[in-house]
């Protein structure tokens, strides 16, 4: 009779383990795909956009493959971050997507409208697109700490015209 | 064996019944949210503008040499933020934007008469600092139509000049 209900047990208890196993198993493949697809999606989002989790700030980053680089842009982006955190989060909260791209179009005292009619204008290295939370920055592919230095003052600059258009929208 | 019988088949009609209708009813149900899901969402996410506030609904046609639906779809909201009564002209006015090739070219626009309410909006895609002037140049176009003046082009020419000259800050 003991043995009986010993067998019983152990039985039991084999069944216990057994599920156990199985639940764990499938704790582990669930933790195992969310790592596998979360470091997945950050490693392709890293190359289209700048991602800081911890201010946190998401910015797109259009960039121009034959005549610019990217990764100017994020340094940029980091040093601005340590250099002044204050304008950093004003840059992650008042711009969505940074273009690697001239700014050209009508010079402000050219009157026609074709770029081709004002070669001579200079056109000025970035610009921001009112009514948006764009900016555009002039490709270039050095990647010397000039060119990161003047795109972090671009940012710097374009993210403060970002902001007063928009608070002054707000108060209109 | 009689009464075995009796019993499946009353547990057939009675129980397993409803049972698969049910199953029959989520199924229908999760063929429904996967059709909303994978056809419905994109074709809106592509193709339409949709302002409810605003009460604007436009269609963007599918183009294949541009394929600048969403940068239109930008544009529109910079038209908005930064001109609002172009953008309440645009909503009034035009029921569809083509980013097909009209007669403006590349990284042109266009407006036919004979085609009442439509646009074309030829811009590359990713440009988003010609979209926007363009937008409001063909409606422009469009609003002279509806208030049945002559086809001005120096008009809309200035009003896309002032706009851009407004929206892009250096």
């Amino acid at each position: 009779m003991l043995s009986q209900r010993y067998g019983i047990l152990e039985r039991h208890g084999a069944i216990l383990v057994k599920k156990l196993g199985t639940f764990l198993k499938r704790i582990l493949a669930l933790l195992v795909s969310f790592v596998v697809i979360f470091s997945l999606s950050y490693f392709i989002l890293t190359r289209l956009a700048f991602i800081d989790l911890f201010t946190p700030c998401f910015i797109w980053i259009d960039g121009d493959s034959f005549r610019g680089d990217v990764r100017t842009i994020h340094q940029a982006l980091v040093s601005l971050k340590k250099e002044n955190p204050l304008e950093f989060i004003k840059a992650c909260t008042c711009v969505s997507e940074i273009h690697e791209g001239f700014c050209t179009g009508i010079a402000p005292d050219v009157s026609t409208r074709s770029p081709v009619n004002s070669n001579d204008y200079v056109w000025p290295d970035a610009c921001y697109l009112a009514g948006s939370k764009v900016i555009y920055i002039k490709p270039d592919k050095s990647q010397s700490l000039t060119t990161v230095s003047e795109r972090m003052q671009s940012i710097r600059k374009y993210s403060e015209k970002s902001r007063i258009f928009w608070e002054t929208r707000k108060t209109n | 064996m009689l009464y075995e019988k009796s019993y499946y088949e009353r547990l057939l009609k009675e129980e397993l019944s409803p049972t698969k209708k049910q199953a029959g009813k989520k199924g229908f149900l999760i063929k429904l949210f996967l059709v909303v899901l994978l056809v419905v969402t994109p074709f809106f996410y592509f193709f339409t503008y949709i302002d409810v506030l605003e009460g604007c609904s436009i269609f963007i046609s599918p183009s294949l040499i541009e394929m600048s639906n969403l940068t239109i779809k930008k544009a529109i909201t910079i038209v908005k933020n930064y001109s609002l009564q172009d953008y309440k002209n645009l909503c009034k006015h035009v029921t569809t934007i083509s980013p097909n090739l009209g007669c403006g070219g590349f990284e042109g626009g266009c407006y036919y008469d004979n085609e009442r309410g439509v646009i074309y909006i030829s811009t590359s895609n990713r440009n988003l600092l010609n979209a926007p002037p363009i937008i409001v140049h063909e409606v422009c176009h469009v609003m002279q139509r509806a208030e049945k003046r002559p086809f001005d082009e120096s008009e809309c020419y200035h009003k896309d000049t002032v706009f851009w000259k407004g929206m892009v800050q250096y």
